[in-house]
């Protein structure tokens, strides 16, 4: 997982330097290319906490680049590979008793879970620009209601989290 | 909040609040991932999982050192789960050495798998427990965390040497026919000395030198062999011991307690334990195997503590350890205090032996190097201090095992008869 998380948090640098060429700003460019080299040394060697810090970066970073008017999908699309970076090192001392080759299944099939929900993410920027939704009643209703809905799953995910007890019985033998 | 879900949700409202206050919506499309990203995993709500466990082990007694094999097979008696992750609560005093905690993978309904894996034991009583369960729903990415009990307990015994045999001479014996000479004439191998006859004596004890000399029937006497009632009294105050590289002198302790109390119980005494120092830990003396089985259990347990009632030794309860007889003291013995206590105990007429384990060490806990003068000088004071104090005892009448622990045990209690043999030859 840690392996995974750097070529994804690598991916997102590595994105974000090729639109600084391409668009002609190459201190950001090279703040990328920092920012990727920082980021193999710190994840393989630091903490996990370390993740949560490069992550941090990685929104600011896209955020600079959003400001100079880049395509948005470039930027949806590195910060995206940056969170799926950031949820694999996360994940990673949670599975570091199992075999490698549990470990390596496990990559392959969480980190295509994840890039599959990114790439949705990324699509839904790419079409955000061809969708054009006249704000009605109608519309600022349902757009509330599914807020609402959404909060109140949120809040109950929370307590979920809080409340998470004992989960089967077992016997000794 | 937990992190998975707080700091996509915290930079995407980040991303959104910028764009909109410099009205730009590239900023804002940037966040759409990430608010997807935390939409999914709030509404991927995996069920709870429905898996049954059962741990099995090779043993559940070993000595310290020896391998354990452990197995957990887990049933999913629900719905098939995708991505399951399962982790087994190893003890931390348990070393893994072969083998993984964790299963990975899917767990179809119905379906069973197994993990395996071996795991070294220090001393102690280890309690395997908890189970970390993650279950990841089909689609999603967020897993539903779940812990199950399932209790299993494993007792590593301390590891100790099989002694030679190790003379003691209590003042009173038990009943019972044993090894221990019990300094009365009757039946047994050694000469004890000679008596008028009496009708009834075996005419084959007549000692027809004295009679020729003396006119008179002499009988020859042995010395009766008796079991004893020994009582190991170990030390466990804090104070007493010190850290050597991995270990304490505790646990060196331990093993020598261990090795006297089997092997005393071997030669057919009545053996007790006594632990001093966290609280009066008491197995009530007996003899035979299991008896040795609940020897080797309490002192499995033994742990060094620093408790301010026990401090002194002169707390040790007399009471428990029957009058006149053998007493075990296995104690680094660090000042006066504790000396002038193990002669008291000489003096209440107990027969004393003195198992003294040590090693000299750095205030800092490093072992001594040979090397620096001032260093030598000061191991060569603590040396000479230690032979005054035991060379004391051993003078009023106390067995002494001095032992550095940096030697077998086996080889100390060699050392205490050597030193014997040349006093009777002196």
């Amino acid at each position: 997982m840690k392996i995974a998380s750097v070529l994804f948090f690598e991916l997102a640098a590595g994105t974000l330097a090729i639109a600084g060429y391409l668009y002609s700003l190459p201190e950001l460019a090279i703040a990328s290319i920092l920012l990727g080299g920082l980021t193999a040394l710190g994840l393989l060697f630091l903490r996990p906490a370390f993740g949560h810090a490069v992550f941090i970066l990685y929104g600011a970073l896209t955020a600079v680049f959003g400001l100079f008017r880049m395509p948005p999908i470039l930027c949806a699309g590195a910060l995206a590979a940056a969170l799926i970076g950031w949820d694999a090192r996360r994940i990673a001392p949670q599975v570091s008793a199992a075999s490698l080759g549990d470990r390596r299944r496990f990559a392959i099939v969480y980190s295509l879970r994840a890039v599959a929900l990114a790439g949705i993410g990324v699509l839904l920027v790419a079409a955000a620009g061809t969708i054009r939704i006249s704000l009605t009643f109608g519309s600022g209703l349902g757009f509330s209601f599914a807020v609402l809905v959404l909060a109140a799953l949120f809040l109950r995910v929370l307590r979920r989290d809080r409340n998470s007890g004992e989960a089967k019985h077992g016997e000794d033998r | 909040m937990p992190t998975s879900l707080f700091l996509p949700l915290a930079i995407s409202f980040a991303l959104v609040a910028t764009g909109l206050f410099l009205l730009n919506g590239s900023v804002i499309a940037t966040a759409v991932p990430l608010l997807l990203f935390v939409s999914v995993r709030i509404l991927s709500l995996p069920r709870s999982n429905n898996v049954r466990f059962e741990r099995s082990l090779d043993t559940h007694r070993v000595t310290e050192g020896d391998e354990i094999g452990v197995g957990l097979t887990m049933d999913n008696e629900g719905r098939g789960i995708a991505l399951l992750s399962i982790t087994d609560g190893t003890p931390a005093a348990l070393a893994l050495t072969d083998g993984y905690t964790q299963f990975l993978g899917r767990l179809p309904a119905g379906g069973t798998e197994a993990i395996s894996y071996t795991v070294r034991a220090e001393r102690g009583l280890h309690a395997f427990g908890e189970i970390r369960v993650r279950a990841w729903s089909p689609w999603g990415l967020a897993p539903h965390e779940s812990r199950a009990f399932l209790e299993t307990d494993v007792k590593a015994h301390p590891r100790f040497e099989k002694l030679d045999p190790i003379t003691i001479r209590p003042r009173r014996t038990r009943a019972f026919a044993g090894p221990v000479k019990a300094n009365r004439g009757g039946q047994g191998l050694d000469f004890f000395g000679c008596r008028a006859y009496t009708p009834g004596d075996d005419v084959r004890r007549i000692n027809w030198r004295a009679f020729a000399r003396l006119d008179a029937l002499i009988v020859n006497e042995y010395e009766l062999e008796r079991i004893a009632d020994v009582n190991i009294i170990l030390d466990a105050r804090a104070r007493s011991h010190s850290q050597l590289d991995r270990e304490t002198t505790f646990d060196h302790a331990v093993r020598a307690a261990a090795g006297l109390a089997a092997h005393f119980l071997e030669q057919g005494n009545n053996v007790g334990l006594l632990i001093y120092g966290d609280y009066v830990q008491w197995v009530f003396p007996g003899i035979g195997r299991s008896q040795e089985e609940r020897i080797l259990d309490e002192l499995a347990d033994a742990k060094l503590a620093d408790k301010a009632v026990f401090e002194e030794l002169r707390f040790i309860p007399t009471r428990f350890f029957p009058p006149r007889s053998q007493l075990v003291l296995v104690s680094p013995l660090v000042d006066e205090e504790d000396i002038e206590i193990a002669a008291l105990l000489i003096d209440r007429r107990y027969s004393v032996l003195l198992v003294c384990p040590h090693s000299v060490t750095l205030a800092g806990g490093a072992p001594l190097t040979e090397d620096d003068p001032a260093v030598d000088l000061a191991k060569q004071i603590l040396d000479l201090r230690r032979d005054l104090f035991l060379g004391g005892l051993a003078g009023i009448g106390a067995s002494v095992i001095d032992w550095r622990v940096d030697e077998p045990f086996r080889v100390a209690c060699q050392r205490i008869h050597h030193a014997r043999a040349r006093r009777y030859r002196a």
